[in-house]
Order: C-alpha cells, then structure tokens, then sequence
C-alpha cells in the first residue's frame, strides 16, 4: 500500500512542478532574457537610440578577485561616455574557447573580448576581428612595439595588448645550497651545469623543459617561421645543435618526463622540492606558496634565463573586437580605455602583473621590489626590467596553435623514442611549411 | 523490501569458521578494501585539504593527512567569495527537472515499447538507442543554435529542455518493463484494469528500482553538468554550483584549499541522495527475480 503512494505522490508531485514550470518559465524567464547577452542583436539595436549603446565585455577568470577594479574603470568608462553601458561577463579559462566559438555560430559575440594569443589569431585568421592598426592607430605607439605584436597574423594586428607576463626565476635556496652553490643560474648554459650537480647530490630536478618548445627556441635565436609568417626557419644547424644538447640531457636523466610530456605540474613538483628552479611569469610564485610554505620560505627570485639571444619572453592577455558588433568604434575605445597607462598601472598594482604600454612601465611601482623578501614581488621587479627585451614568439599565423603543437609533439618523439634530431627538423620543417600555406 | 541483506546473515552463521573459510573471506575483504581505498583516498584527501589552515602543506613529503592547525575557514571564505545561497537553489531547480522530466518521459515512452504491439516498433526503438552512439560535443552547436531560435537563451528552460529526453533511460526501463510476466498484467486486465491503471498502479511500481537507478544517475549527471549551463545561463546569479565554484580558480593563483572547500560543499547533495536512493540502486543491480 505504502509503496503505491509513494511513487504515486512522487510522480504526482513531478507532474504538478512540470506544470508549474512550463507555466512559471513562459511568463517569468523571458522577463531575465531582456537585453540580455543572449537576445539577438537586432532586438538590442532596436530600442537603442544614438546616446543609449550597450557593449558587452567578456573577460577571462578575473571575477571575483578583480571585481572592484574592472567595475571602477567600468564606472568610469560610463561616466565618460554619455548613456553608454557596459555589461561585463567572466568566463573560466578552460571554456573561453568553446564559449566565443559557440556564441560567434549563432551571432551575438561580445563586443570586447579578452583573448590568449593563440585563440587570438585562430580567430583572426577567421576573419572575425577588426583590425587594430587601423582601428586604434591613434593610440598604437603607446604600446611596447614587440608587444603590440602578439595580434599579427602576417597581415595586420588585430587586437590590443592588455596585460603581459615576462618570467623571472623562481629558485629553492635549500636545494643549491646543498649542491653547493650560493648564487643562481643566469644563462641556460649555466642552468645545466646546475642541474647536473643539483641532480647528483639531491636528486631534484634542475632545468625544467617543458612542452613549450615553440616559446624556447626563439630564446636561442631559433625562430620557428619567418617574420612575415610564410616559411618555416626552424631547420637550422643551430637547432640541430640544441636538440642534440637537450637529447643527451635526457639520455642523462636531467629532464623530468613527466613535465615534458605535460602530465605533471612544475608548482607541484617544485613544492615538493623535486624541481630546483623553475622560469615563469612571478605571479604564478605564490602557487608554490599556497601549496607548501615552508618551501616557499626558502625560495628566492632572480632575473629569468637567457640564451644566447637577449630576447625574453612575453606571455600576452589582448582584447579583440569582432567585426559584426553592433558599435565597434565604442568598443575599441573601451578597449583603448581600459589599457590606457592609468588603468593598466593600477590592475598591476593590484594583481602582480606587467602593463603593455610603455608610460605604465615606467611608473615607480616596478622599480621597486628588488630587495622584498618575498620572491613573488621581487621576481616581479625582475620581470619588469626584461619587458624591453619582451617579445611575444606566438607564431603570426592563424595556425598556430598547430604549429606549436607539431613542434611540441615532434621534440617529445626525439626525446622519448630516441629519434635523430637533424631527421626530425628536417621533417618539421616540411610539416610546417605546409600548415602555413593552409 | 523488508529488512536489507536479511538472506546473508543467517547464512554467514550458519556456516561453520573454518580455516579455509576464513582465509577465502580474508582474502575477498582484502581487495575488496584495497578498491575501496582507491576510490575514497582521493576524497579523503579532498577533505584534508578543505580543513587545511594557511600553514600546512598541501605538497609536503611525506603527505601531511591530518590539518595540524585545521580550520572551517575555507568554507567560510568560499561562503563569502560566492553567493552559494544562489548557486545552490539555481542547481536544486535545474536538478528536480533535470531528473524528473527524463523519468517521466523514459516511463512513457518505454511503456509501449515493451509493451504494446504496433508496426514499426522494433525500428523505433533502434532509432531512439542509436542516437546514443553521437557524442554530445557533436550535438551542442545545433542544441545551441536550436536553443537560440526558440528564445530560450539565459533561460532555466534552456539547460533543462535537450536533457528532458534520454535514450538511456527509454532503454533501461524498456528492459525492466520485459522483465515483468505477462501473466501480472493480464490478470489485471481480467480484473477489469485499462491501460494507464496498468502502467501506472502495477507497472511503475514494479519497476521501482529501476526508477530509482535511473534517478541517480540523472542527479548526478544534471548535478555535475558544467558547460551546457555555461553556455545557455549568461546571467550569473542564474549559474548552478558547479558553474559559480569556478570562480574560485583565480586567474594567477588559484587557492587550492577553497577549491577543495567549494567541491566538498558541492559533494554533499550527491552522497545524501546517493544514500537515500541506494538501497533501490543495489536492488536493481540485483534484481533478476520478481517476489511475488
């Protein structure tokens, strides 16, 4: 008895919500969806007048630890800029891809995007962005010229650099203290040497070589295509030299496999005091804090590696407008406005990080920090001296990303399986030409 | 359904302790709590990290289990971070339908497929399980475009509709429905039953540990359903948990401590209905036999 009640109710129950849904929702849900990003744009270019403009902006992972700060310059556009709204939205990392992709197939992309520079240029090799050099000219040489770059496809940069992050070194005094040594590497020559012995004695890893073989190389002086993106410069005695090195640094057991092959995380392994020291950008330092203190209280900072090209590199947050927004002269200005040297200052201030323009860079804040005790703020004083040295090595092509990962997965094949460097970039050689004649 | 495992216990005392017996049911247990440790390890350590004060290693050799300065402010944080209230409700709202329309349309649509006899029926059910073979990443730009033309975009209904069919769920009742003798049903008819008491007063509840299966595993798929809700819900104060505890994951550096704090909050709807609904889950797992 008791049994045919209850799924009766239970089923009762469902029918009489489904109901209440389908006619709660009709009503109520189109009430949410007014003016809302997912409208159609001709609806919101309608009941727009010439002084009413709303554009949206889509961010990557910066709510809600720089919800004041976005909403200030927010505020402040607005005020500027008489019944103009900006609506702005935040999407994890991972998903930015798949979100613009889906909202460009059905038409109602933002107005102002924030971009990797490799989504960037997949995108702009599509055809989907305005081009910046036309559309911000006035304001282009504000902007550190290598840096400005990073939206180059071969013809026209088709964005605006916002944030940047050179590297600095992150190192664990303990761990070179043992094997032996008080000062830190300085070059990737260097490094090895480090490695050799930290190796020995400790059994950490030194030098870390991870899969982003296509951001190395060009610090070697090895650039991956040619400056106008049309051929591939990769297969040269000199490349050959450094993957015969880097081979038998791992016929050696100096490369960790894991990270070469991306399965393990560099903060994690250098938390575990299985890494001695590790390049990156110094806001990414303090992960090492929150996952082990205590190591992170005996690490130290120094200016990044460099090979034997005086290049550094720079890793590129930019915003790109699309073509088919409703008001893309708004939207290039909110783009221009947001990274003008005033706001770019204060989201560094705030956030760790290292402006794109050059008045910014040379405010007071990045010239201090060189004697803090924490590695974060001191290997941001470090960073901030190479953004001259700073270029973004982002292949300028669409395909990109592809190429990257070509070179990524052809380096791992020699390392792993024991190939012949010379054959294998021989064979990179061709594979890339042809994706760049795509 | 009376007492659970009632069957085992006489028998275990029943049977003598022999050596052997003991040796054999040492071993079983042995691997048994081997697997066992294998799933719950990761969550065990979930939770260690969730307590975790601002001194204690998360990466320490050897592991650190026990928080020496532990601490609920993880949770409190993520409280205070995210409007969890929000989140919840919106994924309490998106799951009741998420879990209630499938089940109800599976129930209806399965009824005559195993049940009533009509021309095309067998081709209609290979039709209905073979868009089980398409991927859903195949499906989400039509789903989405389709979404989009109905208005339905930033809409409750939007995250619900797509889901509010699913073959695996018409597939798995269909069994069960098969499963009951013919001979129940037409005694109800000689009683004088139609077609929906039938279904609905003999049928279903026959077929309850299926329901309760099939409720499971809808929870837990609508529960941890991430980027559809994405997609459709631009509206933040209209995103589900598991969408809003992203924006634990700093763009520089992530917290991995409220992350763990986030996901256990995230976790405890699913262990309680997990537990609510197993004893039907097992049941169905072992139901070969219908008690009279």
């Amino acid at each position: 008895m008791t049994r045919k009640s209850n799924v009766q109710n239970i089923m009762g129950f469902a029918l009489l919500m489904f109901i209440m849904f389908l006619t709660g929702c009709s009503s109520g849900g189109s009430g949410t969806s007014d003016g809302a990003a997912g409208e159609p744009t001709e609806d919101a270019a309608q009941g727009e007048t010439q002084e009413e403009r709303t554009i949206e902006f889509m961010t990557i992972s910066l709510s809600p630890t720089f919800d004041e700060y976005i909403n200030g310059v927010i505020d402040a556009f607005e005020a500027e800029n008489e019944g103009v709204t900006v609506e702005w939205k935040d999407a994890p990392y991972d998903q930015i891809e798949q979100l613009v992709m889906t909202s460009a197939s059905s038409g109602d992309l933002p107005d102002v995007i924030n971009l990797n520079t490799l989504f960037l240029k997949k995108l702009a090799g599509l055809g989907a962005l305005v081009n910046m050099d036309e559309a911000a000219a006035d304001v282009k040489d504000d902007y550190f010229e290598g840096i400005w770059q990073s939206g180059d496809i071969g013809d026209g940069n088709f964005a605006i650099p916002w944030y940047v992050s050179t590297s600095g070194l992150l190192y664990n005094e303990k761990l070179l203290q043992e094997a032996g040594f008080d000062t830190p590497p300085s070059t990737f020559e260097e490094a090895w040497e480090y490695s050799e012995v930290i190796y020995e004695k400790t059994g950490a890893y030194g030098m870390v070589i991870a899969p982003n073989l296509h951001t190395q190389m060009p610090l070697h002086g090895i650039p991956i295509v040619s400056e106008d993106g049309t051929e591939a410069t990769i297969n040269t005695p000199e490349a050959v030299e450094l993957w015969t090195t880097l081979k038998e640094k791992y016929d050696q057991g100096l490369v960790h496999k894991g990270i070469l092959l991306d399965q393990a995380k560099v903060p994690e392994l250098y938390a575990q005091e299985k890494v001695a020291f590790w390049t990156t950008g110094p806001q990414l330092f303090r992960q090492v804090n929150d996952l082990a203190p205590e190591v992170y209280e005996n690490s130290n900072s120094a200016p990044a590696l460099v090979g034997e090209a005086e290049v550094q590199n720079a890793s590129i947050m930019n915003l790109a407008v699309p073509k088919q927004s409703e008001h893309v002269d708004l939207a290039v200005d909110f783009a221009a406005f947001i990274t003008n040297s005033e706001h770019q200052l204060a989201f560094s201030e705030e956030a760790n990080i290292l402006p794109s323009v050059k008045e910014a860079a040379e405010a007071e804040h990045f010239t201090q920090g060189e004697d803090s005790d924490d590695p974060a703020v001191k290997g941001n004083f470090f960073a901030a001296q190479q953004l001259e040295l700073a270029q973004d090595f982002t292949i300028p092509h669409e395909n990109a990303g592809e190429i990257a990962e070509v070179v990524n997965k052809t380096f791992q094949g020699v390392l792993i399986n024991d190939g012949d460097p010379k054959q294998a970039l021989a064979d990179l050689e061709t594979q890339i030409n042809s994706l760049l004649q795509e | 359904m009376g007492q659970p495992s009632t069957e085992v216990k006489p028998y275990l005392k029943k049977e003598k302790w022999s050596k052997r017996k003991i040796t054999r049911l040492g071993v079983i247990y042995f691997f048994l709590l081997l697997l066992a440790s294998f799933t719950i390890i990761p969550f065990l350590w979930t939770i260690s990290i969730s307590l975790k004060g601002d001194g204690d290693p998360i990466f320490s050799m050897p592991p650190q289990f026990i928080p020496e300065h532990w601490t609920l402010n993880n949770f409190i944080e993520v409280w205070n971070t995210v409007p969890i209230p929000t989140y919840l409700r919106n994924s309490v709202l998106l799951t009741i339908f998420g879990v209630s329309l499938p089940l109800i349309t599976s129930a209806l649509a399965a009824f005559p497929l195993a049940r009533m006899k009509f021309k095309g029926r067998q081709f209609l059910f290979i039709l209905i399980i073979s868009t089980m073979m398409i991927p859903s990443e195949v499906t989400m730009i039509p789903m989405y475009l389709v979404i989009n033309e109905l208005n339905l975009m930033g809409t409750f209904a939007g995250v619900i509709v797509p889901g509010a069919l699913s073959p695996f769920g018409i597939f798995l009742l269909r069994q069960a429905f098969l499963n009951i003798p013919k001979e129940i049903e037409e005694s109800a008819i000689i009683d004088g039953a139609n077609v929906w008491q039938i279904f609905w007063r003999i049928l279903l509840p026959m077929v309850k540990p299926m329901l309760g299966t099939l409720c499971i595993l809808f929870f837990i798929s609508e529960w941890n359903s991430f980027l559809w809700p994405l997609l459709i819900l631009q509206d933040e104060s209209m995103h589900p948990l598991t969408v809003g505890l992203y924006k634990l994951q700093g763009t520089f550096v992530t917290n991995t401590r409220l992350i763990a704090a986030g996901a256990m909050i995230a976790l405890i709807p699913v262990i309680a209905v997990f537990i609510a609904l197993q004893r039907s889950f097992i049941d169905a797992a072992f139901s070969s036999s219908i008690k009279g």
